[in-house]
């Protein structure tokens, strides 16, 4: 993408500027103000966001309001992204699902970074069990997240538990690596003989020295796990397996629409552009952030 | 080569019990009662008791599982509530449709992600890699069943090119059958070329940074040949790798394109069985589907030791 315009003023810069009294937060918005791609996801995603959660008070309409008279309606000043089957307005039901998929989304990428955070410690600092635990993980690697979801969802009904379980669980062994894999590294670190030397307990280690050290890399995996919280309940809805019919959600509206897919496309097209614009802004988001936080990794991958 | 593959086979026999394990564990732990789902709300007691003595739920979870293993040990993944049937009949009375689609998505997912991702690391940084890069973001980001709804909607009703839905069988002929593939292996390979051509750019830019690649230029090898064969070659391994962990990827991507285009596939079958809540076909094809996987990154070991002979096992 763009960032090969700018490479070198911009690290000149970021690295020669924080000075000791500027706050952490007006150094982070000088980063996103100055990368370019960044600032466009960034708002791109603000934008999605702040709809969702207003959809209250900008969608004028009920989302499950059922108005036959008005089924199958193409946008109009009235309803700007039509109607569907029943009549019901399709704005409001975008939004309103947009608002769902962004809370699960967060509620899957905080309980599958606690989980992965927990696995990989443990595995990582408890050398005895770090070989059980994997074989565990890649276990679950082996298992299409997908195929794990729709089946627990579908023996333990659609409630907001099952679903953020059933979503989070093939994403931890990604993470539980990756803080493995740092822990690893860290555990070596003089600094961490030197704690242990002058007598910290394990706990004040981990949480002290090791902990933080997990930060960056985890800060650029929720992204990716938000993306795909959000897409895997897009196509648990779009297979019938998600929240039940009367919960708008992007998939299920998308699902809903597939009989009256040649007459009244938009009903398919609208949440379906919604969904890719919030995956695209966190994916575009994530990179950024990589490529900010990560710059080794950076490298190896954008080259 | 032979006793190698041999080796490798009882290899992969912890790694399928290990999965198993992990399958029925999950299963388990999943928040819900399946019996009472299975049921329906309208049941009673009664009813959700039978279902649960029927399914073996009432039995302490050791034995459920030891009962579970020492079925599947036996090539038994299980019987259909609904239809009574085995569910590896199902499965491979499906398997056909689902192997057309899988394997000519991946055809064309290397047929285009290679080349491009191999141009993309050549021309670094000018209009075409920026472009390809481009894409590859977009195409990660919009989901298949929109991808699927978007290529329907302008080759099927608007140019009226292809048809909407559909399968045909290979023995009704090479041409139909390819027909109605067109669309759902597009869908399906979207992610997938998104995917391979920014590991094969990645791995490329990697290589073409290495001496021997300016040797053989020095030494006046033609650019494709050092590209192709001297960069490529080298290149391949985490391009291989990537291809089979993304497996899993390819495997969801079954599901939803078959549930799009209408084919009567393994992945539509586990959709209909979740619908019609038949319990023993999901978890059966859970463990198929991972079964797939875990074999098919036995095979890409196997393919390392030949794209790369400094490779011993």
């Amino acid at each position: 993408m763009n960032q090969a315009s700018n490479p070198v003023p911009m690290s000149a810069k970021a690295s020669a500027s924080p000075p000791a009294s500027q706050s952490r937060l007006r150094a982070a918005v000088r980063v996103v103000l100055h990368d370019r791609i960044m600032l466009f996801s960034f708002l791109l995603l603000i934008l999605l966001v702040a709809v969702s959660v207003l959809a209250p008070w900008i969608a004028v309409h009920d989302p499950l309001q059922l108005s036959p008279r008005v089924r199958l309606q193409s946008s109009s000043s009235t309803y700007w992204f039509g109607t569907d089957s029943l009549g019901r307005d399709l704005f409001s039901r975008v939004l309103y699902g947009g608002r769902l998929s962004i809370s699960l989304a967060l509620l899957v990428c905080l309980s599958s970074i606690i989980g992965g955070l927990i696995v990989g410690i443990v595995a990582g600092y408890f050398r005895k069990l770090d070989s059980v635990i994997m074989r565990v993980m890649d276990g679950i690697m082996a298992i299409p997240g997908l195929l794990l979801a729709i089946a627990m969802v579908a023996l333990g009904g659609a409630q907001i538990s099952t679903m953020v379980f059933a979503i989070a669980v093939p994403e931890i062994p990604r993470i539980a690596r990756l803080v493995r894999s740092v822990v690893l590294s860290v555990r070596e670190e003089p600094f961490v003989e030197a704690s242990f030397g002058m007598g910290s307990s394990t706990i004040r280690v981990l949480g002290w020295h090791i902990l933080p050290s997990t930060i960056n890399p985890l800060v650029i995996q929720a992204a990716y796990v938000c993306a795909a919280a959000i897409l895997t309940e897009a196509v648990l809805g779009f297979l019938g397996a998600g929240f039940p019919p009367e919960v708008p959600s992007l998939g299920s509206i998308i699902a809903e629409g597939r009989p009256f897919f040649q007459r009244a496309p938009w009903i398919i097209l609208f949440p379906g552009a919604f969904l890719a614009l919030l995956i695209l802004a966190i994916n575009l988001f994530g990179d950024a952030l990589r490529d900010r936080l990560d710059p080794r990794l950076a490298r190896k991958t954008k080259g | 080569m032979l006793s190698l593959i041999i080796r490798r086979l009882f290899a992969a026999i912890p790694v399928v019990l290990i999965v198993a394990t992990v399958v029925f564990l999950l299963l388990r732990m999943a928040p819900g009662d399946p019996a009472r789902v299975i049921a329906g709300d309208m049941a009673s007691e009664e009813t959700i008791a039978q279902i649960r003595s029927n399914l073996a739920l009432d039995q302490p979870l050791i034995k459920q599982y030891a009962l579970a293993m020492g079925r599947m040990l036996q090539g038994d993944l299980g019987t259909s509530i609904i239809s009574q049937q085995p569910v590896s009949k199902l499965i491979s009375a499906r398997l056909g449709p689902t192997a057309a689609l899988a394997s000519t998505a991946m055809l064309l997912t290397i047929l285009l992600a290679i080349p491009i991702g191999v141009l993309s690391a050549w021309w670094h940084r000018r209009w075409f890699d920026r472009v390809a890069t481009a894409s590859t973001i977009l195409a990660f980001s919009v989901p298949a069943f929109v991808v699927g709804y978007l290529l329907i909607l302008v080759f099927s009703v608007e140019l009226n090119w292809l048809p909407v839905q559909g399968y045909t069988p290979l023995a009704d002929g090479v041409g139909p059958f390819l027909y109605r593939l067109v669309l759902p292996s597009l869908t399906l390979a979207t992610v997938f070329v998104a995917l391979i051509t920014r590991i094969t750019r990645a791995s490329m830019l990697d290589i073409l940074g290495e001496d021997f690649v300016r040797t053989a230029r020095a030494k006046g090898v033609p650019e494709k040949y050092v590209l192709f064969r001297h960069a490529l070659r080298n290149a391949a391994a985490p391009i291989v790798t990537v291809i089979g962990v993304a497996i899993t990827t390819l495997i969801s991507g079954v599901v939803v394109t078959e549930t799009i285009f209408n084919i009567p596939g393994v992945g539509s079958l586990i959709v209909d069985a979740v619908l019609a809540r038949d319990y023993p076909v999901v978890q059966g094809t859970i463990l198929f589907f991972s079964f797939i996987y875990v074999f098919v990154n036995l095979a890409i070991d196997l393919i390392y030791v030949l794209l790369d002979p400094r490779i011993r096992y």
